[in-house]
């Protein structure tokens, strides 16, 4: 990898209740099934016919599908401009409706805090609500997380 | 480990513990290839510009551990405890403690915490599980509370189920599965197993039938070679239920399908009713034993055993799409033997088993419809 461009997203460039549309992606039947057949092998994220029979209705990503979808977006979106220093975590997620081959996925992060470190004054902690929606504008996931950002240094 | 029972929400009890794994040691490339589609950051793409981040160098994506920690549930717990998973609504307070870099091998821990009945479905109920990522020295990578959705006991016409030990006439000792209506019983059937053993599926076809009035028994034939066998679909299950299915003759499966058929009151009144494997077994039941009447589902083994005469009236189910069973031989055979009812279906090879990828809605429901009316016609209390 060549010398990665100076960081242009710091902890400073987030305030609380501000809202950001990050972008968005499409999922194909065959990304969700080769996904399903690697991690998440249960019939509704396989066979068609198996899914009509189960609560989805009809084939499903697997939700952890989704979130790796919705970090692709906020990757592309917003830390591969960050000098990001990855996550503590992830308070709550809800797979709210299934996600189904074609559809449109994009993102739109709302800051909740921004919490600068106590202990190591070069980084700070955004507290973040992340919502994946579909090309009907319905909620797919919603995730309350953080993202550990360096903060911008001294002019 | 296994835990046999396991099926319905009132399974879960708060303290069940479970464990699997490891996984095989994760590959750098498979570090990177995840990383490419979904979390393209440098220190979990490029092993030598990884050296310079606070990680020190290469790192799985907090979500690829998320991911093998699914592979590792749905391995270990969902398949082998044969869950009534229904999918998750979520989970909560999911935290990467270390990172998990190549060569790492991961198992999955999780112990139940809470159970809560659905507000609003009341055929649901989810439990809550505190459920952690090790490495291989014992380390947690990572951990969060899951959530399972569970579909819940049935009620009602639910019918009662137990599992007994039966003997044979040879002495040979063996469990049997056993359901009864709810109501008073019209007959009683022998349920005869695919080569997957007593399983999930022959089990819950027992209960179907104990709730349409007939109390249903399934003998475990595989006793006779390993006790205990219950497999599923997948390739390796179907090498593994063929390697003991050659062990078992149908001698054997003879002298068991008699001594159920005496544990409900005598074979001379039961019906017979077997599956892929076990379709041929009722077959021979039919012309070695005298049931009452006898169902055969795709049994491939019926052609070779065609010019034998049957004790009782039979009826045989087959798929015109099974690769196994030669439908031109199916037909020949339906062709001279009149005095056997033979019906096709557009269908495979276990299309009566929902939990196969071959399961087929309309075959399966209307070859249940007429097995169910040739009970009604040639079975008494």
């Amino acid at each position: 990898m060549t010398a990665r461009p100076a960081p242009t997203v710091f902890f400073e460039s987030f305030t609380p209740g501000e809202v950001r549309e990050l972008g968005s992606l499409t999922v194909s039947r065959e990304e969700i099934v080769d996904f399903a057949r690697e991690f998440d092998p249960q019939p509704f994220h396989l066979d068609e016919a198996a899914a009509r029979r189960s609560l989805f209705g009809g084939l499903s990503a697997s939700g952890w599908h989704s979130l790796g979808l919705l970090m692709r977006l906020l990757v592309d979106g917003l830390l591969k401009d960050a000098d990001s220093m990855g996550s503590p975590g992830v308070d709550e997620v809800r797979w709210l409706k299934p996600v189904r081959p074609g559809d449109r996925l994009s993102l739109r992060l709302t800051t909740v805090a921004c919490v600068p470190s106590q202990s190591k004054p070069d980084r700070g902690v955004i507290h973040l609500v992340y919502e994946l929606y579909n090309q009907s504008g319905e909620a797919v996931v919603r995730m309350k997380g953080m993202n550990m950002l360096k903060r911008r240094p001294a002019a | 480990m296994s835990d046999p029972g396991l099926k319905y929400w009132e399974d879960v009890a708060v303290g069940d513990r479970r464990e699997g794994g490891p996984s095989a040691p994760l590959t750098e490339d498979a570090i990177v290839a995840f990383a490419r589609k979904f979390d393209p950051q440098y220190f979990h793409l490029d092993p030598a510009a990884a050296k310079d981040s606070l990680f020190g160098g290469l790192v799985a994506s907090g979500w690829h551990t998320a991911a093998i920690c699914m592979q590792l549930i749905v391995e270990h717990f969902i398949k082998r405890q044969r869950a009534a998973s229904l999918g998750s609504p979520g989970f909560d307070q999911l935290r990467w403690q270390k990172p998990v870099r190549p060569g790492d091998a991961l198992s999955v821990r999780s112990v139940c915490i809470e159970t809560a009945p659905s507000k609003s479905r009341p055929d649901l109920g989810s439990a809550r599980f505190r459920t952690e990522v090790l490495n291989q020295h014992g380390e947690t990578v990572m951990s969060l509370i899951s959530i399972g959705l569970y579909r819940r006991r049935p009620r009602g016409n639910q019918a009662m189920a137990t599992t007994l030990t039966l003997t044979a006439a040879d002495g040979h000792s063996f469990s049997a599965y056993r359901a009864d209506p709810a109501g008073p019983a019209k007959g009683a059937v022998v349920v005869i197993q695919e080569i997957f053993g007593v399983n999930a599926h022959i089990r819950e076809v027992c209960d179907g039938f104990a709730r349409d009035g007939y109390v249903a028994i399934a003998p475990a034939l595989f006793d006779r070679v390993e006790r205990g066998v219950e497999i599923g679909y997948s390739p390796e299950d179907i090498a593994r239920g063929r390697g003991i299915r050659e062990k078992v003759t149908f001698e054997m499966a003879l002298a068991d399908v008699a001594a159920a058929g005496a544990a409900v009151g005598g074979l001379a009144k039961c019906g017979v009713v077997g599956y892929c494997w076990g379709g041929s077994v009722a077959w021979l039941a039919a012309t070695r034993l005298k049931p009452a009447c006898a169902v055969g589902y795709y049994g491939g083994n019926t052609l070779q055993f065609q010019d034998e005469k049957q004790n009782c009236p039979v009826l045989l189910h087959y798929g015109e799409k099974d690769a196994g069973i030669p439908i031109d031989q199916v037909r020949a055979f339906k062709a001279k033997r009149t005095d056997v009812t033979m019906e096709i279906y557009p269908a495979d090879h276990g299309f009566n088993c929902d939990h196969r990828k071959q399961f087929d809605n309309a075959a399966s429901k209307l070859a249940r419809e007429r097995t169910l009316a040739f009970f009604g016609q040639h079975l008494r209390p």
